[in-house]
C-alpha cells in the first residue's frame, strides 16, 4: 500500500506541542520568505532551517520528502522548461534545444523554491494533527467578516475537517472501482479516454450521494452550522511567542542580509 | 480445468506496523459448472479470496491457477467474471446496453459479436429487451445488480464471482438474484459467492467453503457441512436440528423450506400411524 503524503506522525517534539496557529503562520511566513531569496546562499540557508526544525521534530526524514515524491515530475518539467526557454549563454547547442547557463540558475532556483514550499508544509502536517489544524484556521479567520459573505468561520472548519476525514473512504471507493472495471477489461493505459469516465461516473455519483446522506445524519443530529465547541483548546503559550521572535529574527536576517 | 489455489497465503499492508494476514495456506479447487459458497464472519477473509481469485490481488506465498493459467493475464479475467458488491459503483454508460458492452468491447469483439453477447447475457440474468435503452440509474436495486452481473457474463466467463450479490436488496431483487444465478449455474458457467445470507442461498449451493480468521475450516457438499456441525446455520437446518433435539425425530439434512416441511408431514404421520 502507498504511504499517505502530507499524514499526520504523532509525537511529543516541541514542534508538535506548538500551537497549530504559530506552526500555519511559520509556514505562511516561510512561505513568502522561499519568493523573496535570491541567491543560492539564502535557498541553502532556508534548506539548513528546513533540516534544523525537521531535527527538531524528531520524525525520520523520508516522512518530509515523501510529499516531494508525488511532484517530482512537475518539479522536473519546471526546471527543463527554465532551461531551455530561457534567453542567455548557450552552455551546448543540440539540434534546436539551447540549454541557457541563465535557464540553468532560474530552474535550479524554482525547482529549490517548490522543494522547499512541500518540505515547509509536510512539517506543519506531520507535525499536527489535522482537526488541530483546522481549529487553529477556524480561529485565526474568526476576526474576519466572513459573515457578509454568507458563511461562518465554524462552516468553513467543519468542511475543511470532514474534507480530511473522507480522503481515505474516497481512494477506497477508487479502488473498488477501478477493480470492478479492471475485471470487466478495461486497460488504463491502451485506451485512457474510455477508462476515465468509466472510473470518473461511479465515482461521482458515490461522492454526491455520500455527501447527501452525511448532510442528512448531521442535521438529524441538531447541526446548525453554528459556534461549536472543540476538543481542542487552543492558548499561546511563552514557547509559541518564543518561535514567533525567532522565526520573525530568521527574516529579517535574511531579507537584510 | 479448474481453478486451483495451492498453500495461497495473503496479507495486507505487507512491511509496515500495520501488517495483517488475511488468509493463510489456503488449498482449494473450483470445478467448471460448480455452485460455490464462501461463507465466513466479517474479516474473516471472503473478499480477499475472491480477488486473488482474479489477479486483483498476488498471493504473496503459494499459486493460483485459473485453468492453468496466471490470473493477472488477460485471458484469464475473461474467464473469470467478478461482480462486487456495490454494483452502482461500477455503472457509468448512458444506457444499459452500452454498461454492458463495455467488456466485449474491450475485448475487441466486433460489433455484431458484442451484440449477441449483450442479448445473450440480458436473457441469462432474465431482464426483459426493453431494458436496454434505459439509464442504468434508473433502475431498482435488484436490477442494477443484474445488469452487473449481465455485463460480467457477456465475457463469456467459464467462472462468475460474486461478492455478497444479495445483501442489502429487498426480498424481491434477492430472488431476482438467487433465480438469475441458478440460470446462470444451469448454462454450464460455475458460480462462486461471498455470501452471508444462507437462508437464500442454501438451496443452490453444492459445495461449501467456511473461512474462520483466514484458514478454510471447512470445504465440502452440503450434507457434509450440516453433519459437521458447523456455523452458520441456514434458518431451517437451525430449526429442523432444534426439532431434533427436542425429541421429534426428523432428519436435519434439508436444504429448502419444501423439504423441510415434507420432512416434517413425513414425521407427523409416522409418529400418529404408530400411536394408532
Amino acid at each position: 500500500m502507498q504511504e499517505p503524503v502530507f499524514s499526520y506522525v504523532p509525537g511529543a517534539s516541541l514542534l508538535h506541542r506548538l500551537d497549530p496557529r504559530t506552526k500555519i503562520v511559520a509556514v505562511m511566513l516561510l512561505g513568502f520568505l522561499t519568493f523573496r531569496i535570491e541567491n543560492f546562499a539564502e535557498i541553502g540557508v532556508l534548506f539548513a532551517f528546513f533540516f534544523a526544525l525537521a531535527l527538531l521534530s524528531g520524525l525520520p526524514m523520508r516522512v518530509f520528502f515523501r510529499a516531494v515524491k508525488p511532484m517530482r515530475l512537475f518539479i522536473i518539467f519546471i526546471f527543463l522548461a527554465q532551461l531551455f526557454f530561457t534567453d542567455g549563454r548557450a552552455l551546448v547547442s543540440y539540434w534546436i534545444l539551447q540549454p541557457s547557463l541563465e535557464g540553468l540558475e532560474i530552474g535550479l532556483k524554482l525547482a529549490a523554491r517548490f522543494i522547499l514550499l512541500l518540505l515547509f508544509a509536510a512539517l506543519l502536517t506531520a507535525s499536527t494533527d489535522p482537526s488541530a489544524i483546522t481549529c487553529g484556521i477556524e480561529r485565526m479567520l474568526r476576526p474576519l467578516p466572513l459573515r457578509l459573505l454568507g458563511i461562518s468561520s465554524f462552516e468553513l472548519a467543519t468542511m475543511m475537517n470532514i474534507s480530511i476525514a473522507f480522503l481515505p473512504l474516497l481512494f477506497e471507493r477508487v479502488e473498488r472501482t477501478k477493480a470492478a472495471q479492471a475485471a470487466r477489461g478495461m486497460d488504463f493505459v491502451k485506451n485512457p479516454f474510455r477508462s476515465v469516465p468509466a472510473l470518473a461516473i461511479p465515482l461521482l455519483r458515490g461522492v454526491i450521494r455520500d455527501a447527501e446522506e452525511l448532510a442528512l445524519a448531521m442535521e438529524s443530529r441538531g447541526y446548525q452550522g453554528s459556534r461549536r465547541t472543540s476538543i481542542h483548546e487552543l492558548s499561546m503559550q511563552k514557547n509559541d511567542w518564543k518561535a514567533l521572535l525567532i522565526l520573525a529574527l530568521f527574516i529579517i536576517f535574511i531579507l537584510v542580509l | 480445468m479448474p481453478i486451483i489455489l495451492e498453500n495461497v497465503s495473503f496479507s495486507y499492508s505487507r512491511k509496515t506496523p500495520l501488517e495483517t494476514l488475511a488468509l493463510r495456506d489456503i488449498n482449494l479447487r473450483i470445478e467448471k459448472g460448480e455452485f460455490v459458497g464462501i461463507l465466513g464472519e466479517k474479516g474473516a477473509g471472503k473478499s480477499t479470496l475472491t480477488k486473488l481469485l482474479n489477479g486483483l490481488l498476488k498471493p504473496e506465498t503459494g499459486t493460483v491457477r485459473v485453468d492453468g493459467l496466471d490470473p493477472s493475464l488477460r485471458e484469464a479475467k475473461r474467464r473469470i467474471g467478478m461482480v462486487f458488491q456495490q454494483a452502482a459503483d461500477q455503472l457509468f454508460c448512458k444506457s444499459v446496453y452500452e454498461e454492458i458492452a463495455f467488456g466485449p468491447q474491450n475485448f475487441g469483439y466486433s460489433k455484431k459479436e458484442t451484440e449477441e453477447r449483450v442479448y445473450e447475457a440480458i436473457k441469462a440474468v432474465s431482464l426483459d429487451h426493453s431494458i436496454l435503452s434505459r439509464d442504468p440509474f434508473s433502475l431498482s436495486g435488484g436490477e442494477m445488480q443484474r445488469v452487473a452481473i449481465a455485463s460480467a457474463l457477456a465475457l463469456r466467463p467459464d467462472y462468475l464471482v460474486l461478492d455478497e450479490p444479495i445483501t442489502g436488496l429487498d426480498p424481491v431483487g434477492k430472488k431476482e438474484i438467487l433465480d438469475a444465478l441458478k440460470k446462470v449455474k444451469d448454462m454450464g458457467t460455475a458460480v462462486v459467492t461471498v455470501t452471508h445470507n444462507l437462508k437464500g442461498f442454501f438451496p443452490l449451493l453444492e459445495k461449501i467453503v467456511l473461512i474462520k480468521e483466514g484458514r478454510i475450516v471447512f470445504q465440502g457438499s452440503r450434507e457434509n457441512y450440516l453433519r459437521k456441525d458447523c456455523v452458520p446455520l441456514p434458518p431451517i437446518a437451525s430449526i429442523m436440528k432444534e426439532l431434533r433435539a427436542r425429541g421429534i425425530p426428523v432428519n436435519p439434512e434439508v436444504f429448502t423450506v419444501e423439504d423441510a416441511l415434507e420432512e416434517i408431514l413425513r414425521v407427523k404421520f409416522a409418529l400418529e400411524k404408530e400411536k394408532q
